[in-house]
């Protein structure tokens, strides 16, 4: 049973822009990493376009494989914390704006499978976001030639983001409300806006 | 529900269950005919079940539109097809008629009496609209401030809302007496000092001379008719 209501909760993102939105917003981060690198890598090049190399001096670390991939990993998890809440309050909050979460309760179908449904959404979801993510970063670390590449070395990073991405998709679960789990158990209807207001405090 | 309590560990009795509360819902990204296959898993329907639900509601021309450009009345339509799609045992309606067009209140209304009569589908329906209530419903409650004022079979309310006379009379509590021994077959009511005799206007002349011969004082002698609306807005102490 959890597959198919699974398959209804993918089945639920089809034409949906804000999965396109979320992956354009993460897609800033290896952009705004492979920018700093570049200013990192020709600062003169860069001073003569009007970029402040200083900062990006300042910001720490040099144009290279390892300080990249530093960035990358840290980029998932701080965008990460973000785009997890966003998400999970989408897809816990859309049942509540669109009105359909009254008749989600008249199915024949245990609430705690919807919220176990909705769990997998958001991680398989975010995990996709990361992927392309590192590949987008991969590419533009390949684009701008960036030394001390090494095989072993990109395992590290993917190491690294997967761990970050990991960390965030705990706080998914809680962002998805302690309270609404709790409420499970206790027979208690979650609460409409307590889902909207957690995830918004996250997004924040 | 079914001869068994409703709670928790009882979701599967809710496959019975057929359900549209509020206002008509649906994902507005999905097409109608994705947001009937939702509900079609989700209460494990044969396969033919969505094809079925937009028929019963003539929805094909629509059924590849996404639920968010639908009109409202489209869109009642959907949530009624949702409601009815896993062919429920009871159904649980509000507002049913809500945003549909005329022919498509007629529609509704034949589909509704036709699984109550020919499928035995027990229908629960809840309106303000009681034109509405009065062309489909056999048994009605009248909820008013939260309390169930009354809840009768419809011939009755018919007996009740169908004409009555309104006396005034000097001792109303002995010419109560005395009209029920007379007229043991017809519905005769005290009403904060009046008296009503239920059903019927023709009775007046018979009445008035009843009353007067036995020594009582006839005050007002009025015929009243009525429908469902004024019935329930005497029931319920007028418009506020």
């Amino acid at each position: 049973m959890l597959a198919t209501v699974l398959g209804t909760e993918l089945l639920k993102l089809r034409r949906s822009t804000i999965t396109w939105l979320t992956w354009l917003a993460f897609s800033v981060a290896p952009l705004v990493g492979g920018l700093f690198m570049w200013i990192l890598k020709e600062p003169d090049r860069a001073r003569a376009i009007g970029l402040l190399g200083a900062k990006a001096q300042f910001a720490g670390g040099s144009a290279d494989w390892p300080s990249f991939g530093a960035m990358l990993a840290q980029m998932t998890g701080v965008g990460g914390m973000i785009l997890t809440a966003v998400i999970t309050a989408y897809v816990f909050g859309r049942e509540y704006a669109d009105g359909t979460a009254k008749n989600m309760l008249s199915l024949p179908v245990r609430r705690e499978l919807f919220v176990a449904a909705k769990l997998i959404v958001v991680v398989l979801w975010f995990a996709a976001l990361v992927i392309a993510i590192f590949v987008e970063g991969v590419a533009i670390g390949l684009v701008l030639d960036l030394p001390g590449f090494s095989w072993g070395l990109l395992g590290r990073i993917a190491g690294d983001v997967a761990f970050s991405a990991a960390m965030c998709c705990l706080l998914a679960a809680d962002a998805a409300d302690r309270r609404l789990l709790r409420g499970i158990r206790t027979r208690h209807h979650p609460r409409a806006d307590a889902i909207g207001a957690r995830g918004e405090e996250g997004a924040r | 529900m079914f001869d068994r309590p409703v709670g928790r560990g009882r979701s599967n009795d809710l496959k019975k269950v057929g359900y549209l509360v509020e206002s008509a819902t649906a994902y507005p990204n999905l097409t109608v005919r994705e947001n009937l296959e939702i509900q079609r898993r989700l209460t494990r329907s044969p396969a033919s079940a969505v094809g079925h639900a937009i028929g019963l509601l003539r929805l094909d021309q629509y059924a590849d539109r996404t639920a968010g450009t639908l009109s409202l009345g489209n869109k009642q339509r959907l949530s009624l097809a949702r409601a009815l799609l896993h062919t429920p045992e009871i159904v649980v309606l509000d507002e049913p008629a809500n945003a549909l067009d005329p022919a498509g209140i007629v529609e509704v209304r034949d589909l509704l009496r036709t699984l109550a009569h020919d499928r035995g589908v027990t229908v629960f329906m809840s309106s303000h609209i009681l034109a509405e209530v009065a062309h489909l419903a056999d048994r009605i409650g009248i909820i008013h401030g939260g309390q169930l004022l009354e809840e009768l079979d419809v011939g009755e309310i018919q007996a009740r809302s169908g004409g009555y006379l309104d006396v005034r009379v000097s001792d109303p509590e002995r010419v109560r007496a005395l009209l029920v021994e007379r007229f043991p077959a017809v519905r005769i009511e005290a009403h904060q000092g009046a008296l009503w005799v239920l059903g019927t206007t023709d009775l007046a002349p018979e009445i008035a001379r009843l009353v007067v011969q036995a020594g009582f004082d006839l005050r007002s002698l009025t015929p009243m008719a009525e429908d469902l609306e004024s019935y329930f807005l005497r029931l319920t102490g007028g418009p506020t």
